[in-house]
């Protein structure tokens, strides 16, 4: 009996915490600078919605041939021939990211793209490289198409992305 | 109540609160991505997706603090455990449906599969029930050393 009703006080202070998580994640998300909107749209929403501020057409889709694999990203990462873009969110790009790589967030592309347009533009008939998390992440594509759209002519997914760059023991940046 | 029983109290609660406090701020870095996460679940309408991304990592960290602390303890305990059962389901319920998701639950860098993460979290549900009876179980800290 004791311990039902220990559960159930334990229960209630539960709940307690419950609304108060909830008050403080709203809380915290108003004193944002870039606040959350409150209903979701998907990460091909807001990228057309930000690419819509920069040109008047939908981002184009890659295909297969348009993802290099770690070989060939370290080809390119050693001799310096193309510009590395970093599509994660900025937090993660600041807690490491690959020696030399550019933050482009996905999260963030229309303003993002706009800073780094001077460099991007100078880095026109190079090769562009975008990576993301690794494994199944959608960013670096995403980035990629939009690039693309914007008219780049040789952009590439890097597929391994930040994790098979560690994985492999490459030098990370902070 | 013995002391040995405190001290494994003590040290489960310490790695339940680390890890939870560990796991909310890395979803506190980026609450898009966390909100894609638990969209790629398929579970919540879109009006609630976003509200839940914002609420989980404080919630991760405080019931990670009340249970690291010590300070309303099996509260916090209850909080994880009940946290890890709608973790678990979630997991297993996209596994069910063959969808290809990403937990979110460390941040978004995860390449573990879902069988994988769904035993981590099975794992995780075990050690906070059995902390959480233990915590109901074991008297307050100075009445077991007497």
């Amino acid at each position: 009996m004791k311990t039902i009703s220990t559960m159930g006080s334990d229960l209630v202070n539960t709940l307690v915490l419950v609304f108060v998580s909830f008050a403080l994640g709203l809380g915290i998300n108003r004193m944002r600078v870039a606040p959350l909107s409150m209903t979701y749209q998907s990460p091909e929403q807001r990228l057309s919605a930000e690419l819509a501020q920069l040109i008047a057409a939908p981002p184009m889709q890659l295909n297969s041939s348009d993802s290099i694999g770690f070989n060939r990203f370290r080809t390119i990462f050693q001799s310096g021939s193309g510009l590395i873009l970093d599509a994660r969110d900025k937090a993660f790009y600041d807690q490491g990211h690959i020696p030399g790589a550019l933050s482009l967030p996905r999260d963030d592309f229309a303003a993002s793209y706009k800073a780094l347009r001077p460099t991007l533009d100078r880095h026109r008939d190079q090769p562009i490289v975008v990576y993301c998390s690794g494994g199944d992440c959608h960013d670096s594509r995403l980035v990629a198409g939009a690039l693309m759209s914007l008219g780049y002519g040789e952009v590439r997914v890097f597929s391994d992305g930040w994790q098979g760059w560690t994985d492999n023991g490459m030098p990370e940046a902070h | 109540m013995k002391l040995h029983n405190w001290l494994i109290l003590w040290v489960m609660s310490v790695a339940l609160g680390g890890l939870f406090i560990y796991a909310g701020w890395t979803k506190s870095l980026g609450p898009q991505a966390f909100a894609d996460s638990i969209a790629s679940f398929k579970i919540l309408p879109a009006e609630l997706i976003v509200p839940i991304a914002l609420s989980i990592p404080p919630f991760e960290i405080l019931a990670g603090l009340l249970v690291f602390v010590g300070w309303q303890r099996r509260a916090g305990l209850l909080a994880i455990t009940l946290a890890m059962a709608v973790y678990c389901l979630a997991i297993g319920s996209a596994m069910v449906r063959g969808l290809d998701v990403n937990c979110g639950c460390f941040g978004p860098v995860s390449n573990l599969r879902p069988g994988v993460e769904l035993l981590r979290d099975l794992l995780i549900l075990v050690c906070s029930v059995a902390t959480y009876v233990l915590a109901v179980t074991t008297p307050g800290r100075i009445r077991s050393l007497q």
